[in-house]
């Protein structure tokens, strides 16, 4: 099943194909926040670079977050449109376990993969996840978001996954922007391992291969269902009288 | 998508409306417009720029009206939520049970809310390519132009247009498609933020608009001779010193009849725009004048302007409210003179009026 993903809940912004075969082609683009921009001239490309069209979709993936919300928003319509200019159905994939998965399929393999997100604001997105072998990913916990220093806690704590591989030896791989950011606040420890660059935004790759996965099993949404996740709730306080750009 | 739409594709040269040129169009065009850029998450499809298929519009007021304003965040995320389902029901309103796609895709990509207009600008592209139909970038202001061409094609050129809405006041000569001019615009408030300011002031909630039109119908429009900003100079409008005005008034007047001053409000404000419409339309040298915007829907203004030694054209009240019928209409006359927009074209949200 050809198979779209999109993915900007991040400063990046990008999209990739998949099949039964695998990757057949992705774009990544590191430019400042044009996802708006980018995003449909992004999709051209990789369907001509893979010599495919968008009728011969079977699904779209897209990352549905957390992140930030201009991208994500960009990113949801986006493959919402798609999917409905098709009929067909869309996956809904993590952010956090799109990193997670990059991380599985650069034959990391630790034991347990932390992702952490940049959620700007003084704040990260986390999420704890067990990979093992090529790409078999489990969520450990539900995607929280917070300050660096109770993501700190948790991991000092050791108990929030409630597992023995958490309490026990075993090195934690920690991805994404938000672990580069804040890897001093994290604290230096023996069992914490810091990914490269090409783990800190989750992989295009990622949510194209995760998405098609749950495309064939039947784990996928119709269009007007799916739902970013935003973690936070709206910040209407800053707007308490009418706002100034209000248009005609 | 209608009789003329459906299944004609056959493309022929017509003579490019405004320019003079010969462009290769399909004889008969289907465009699906999209409006995302404030607070009315809005979807039509339109066909030739004036036949309106579908029109749907889902109003956010209800989200908003307790935070007595528009909240951009709350915004984003209800476009974000509301969208898909209101294009699919234009979609089906516009075709039956036919399934066919639109000739072309037309959002609004500014001026309005970062957020918002990403929302629609991201999926009008999508659409585009899923479809592989042109996809065109449309000016909010100028579709607010066009809402009165989709009940009345044959309004005369070149004219005047009143733009009063919650975010624009603005005078613009309209001498061809395309072709514009701004007059004159607000130095301050919009006509629709002091009505909003207004009602607040009154304790009418929000929107203000709708709320002052009701009030003001019981009142005495002569009870409080409230100032008629710069009446005297120029095409340009300030709003903010007869809302201090008004509050000014009620802080020392506590007991003063509500009605009374919703209708001296009004009918300030009126006579304000219609000094300006009528020193606009002699010093253009035309007699054809358009009223555009969510403020053209109040009562009052639409009583007078119809009463005005002029060839006034009046949109009805929902096409003068933000819909993606004007969207669409805007998008068809665009894409007949300029073409397609590029699809890496992004939300603009402080666009002016295009050539103004
Ligand atoms: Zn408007």
């Amino acid at each position: 099943m050809l198979t779209l993903g999109v993915e900007s809940a991040t400063d990046q912004c990008g999209c990739a194909l998949a099949d039964g075969g695998g990757l057949l082609a992705e774009v990544r683009v590191l430019l400042g926040r044009r996802h708006a921009e980018m995003l449909a001239p992004q999709v051209g490309f990789v369907c001509e670079q893979a010599g495919v069209t968008l009728s011969g979709l079977g699904a779209v993936a897209v990352d549905a977050g957390p992140g930030l919300y201009t991208g994500l928003r960009a990113g949801l319509a986006t493959a919402q449109a798609i999917a409905m200019a098709l009929g067909v159905p869309v996956a809904a994939v993590s952010s956090l376990e799109a990193l997670a998965f990059g991380a599985a399929v650069c034959g990391a393999s630790p034991s347990l993969t932390l992702s952490v997100i940049d959620a700007r604001r003084g704040e990260v997105f986390w999420g704890w996840y067990s990979t093992s072998g090529e790409g078999d990913l489990a969520e450990l916990t539900k995607p929280a978001v917070g300050a660096p220093e109770d993501l700190a806690a948790e991991i000092r704590r050791g108990e929030v996954v409630g597992r023995s591989a958490f309490g026990g030896a075993g090195r934690i791989l920690v991805v994404g922007d938000g672990a580069r950011r804040y890897a001093e606040v994290m604290g230096a420890s023996a069992r914490l391992e810091l990914a490269g660059e090409e783990l800190r935004f989750p992989p295009p790759s990622a949510v194209a291969l995760l998405g098609r996965r749950r495309a064939v099993a039947g784990e996928t949404l119709a269009p007007e269902h799916v739902e970013p996740v935003y973690l936070r709730p709206h910040d209407a306080s800053r707007r308490a009288w009418h706002a100034p750009t209000r248009t005609p | 998508m209608c009789q003329s739409c459906l299944g004609m594709h056959s493309y022929a040269p017509v003579e490019g409306p405004g320019v003079g040129g010969v462009s290769l169009l399909p004889v008969s065009m289907a465009v699906l417009g999209i409006e995302t850029s404030c607070d009315e998450t809005a979807a039509a499809v339109v066909c030739d720029g004036a036949q309106v298929l579908s029109s749907v519009v889902s109003s956010q007021i209800d989200l908003h009206s307790a935070f007595g304003g528009v909240v951009p965040e709350i915004a984003s995320r209800a476009h974000q939520r509301l969208l898909p389902s209101v294009v699919a029901r234009a979609l089906r309103e516009a075709d039956g049970a036919a399934g066919a796609t639109p000739d072309a895709v037309a959002a609004t990509a500014g001026p309005g809310l970062t957020g918002a207009l990403v929302v629609g600008v991201s999926a009008g592209k999508a659409l585009s390519i899923a479809w592989g139909v042109p996809f065109v970038a449309v000016n909010h202001l100028e579709a607010h132009l066009y809402a009165a061409f989709l009940e009345n094609s044959g309004i005369p050129l070149p004219q005047v247009v009143l733009l009063v809405s919650g975010g624009h006041t603005m005078l613009v000569l309209m001498s061809g498609h395309g072709r514009y001019k701004l007059l004159g615009q607000t130095l301050d408030d919009a006509a629709g933020e002091a009505f909003d300011k207004v009602a607040r002031l009154l304790g009418l909630g929000y929107p203000g608009g709708p709320a002052i039109d009701r009030l003001a119908a019981e009142g005495d429009p002569d009870a409080i001779a409230f100032p008629r900003p710069m009446l005297a100079d120029g095409l340009n409008f300030s709003f903010s010193g007869l809302k201090t005005a008004v509050a000014v008034y009620l802080r020392r007047n506590p007991e003063a009849p509500a009605a009374d001053v919703a209708a001296s409000f009004q009918r300030a404000v009126t006579d304000t725009l219609e000094a300006k419409a009528l020193r606009a339309l002699r010093r253009c040298g035309t007699r054809n004048l358009t009223l555009a915007g969510g403020v053209a829907a109040n009562s009052e203004l639409r009583r007078r302007f119809k009463a005005l030694d002029a060839r006034t054209f009046l949109p009805s009240r929902a096409m003068c409210t933000d819909n993606a019928a004007m969207v669409a209409a805007a998008g068809w006359w665009q894409l007949q003179r300029e073409g397609p927009s590029s699809l890496g074209v992004g939300p603009d949200p402080s666009w002016g009026m295009p050539g103004a």
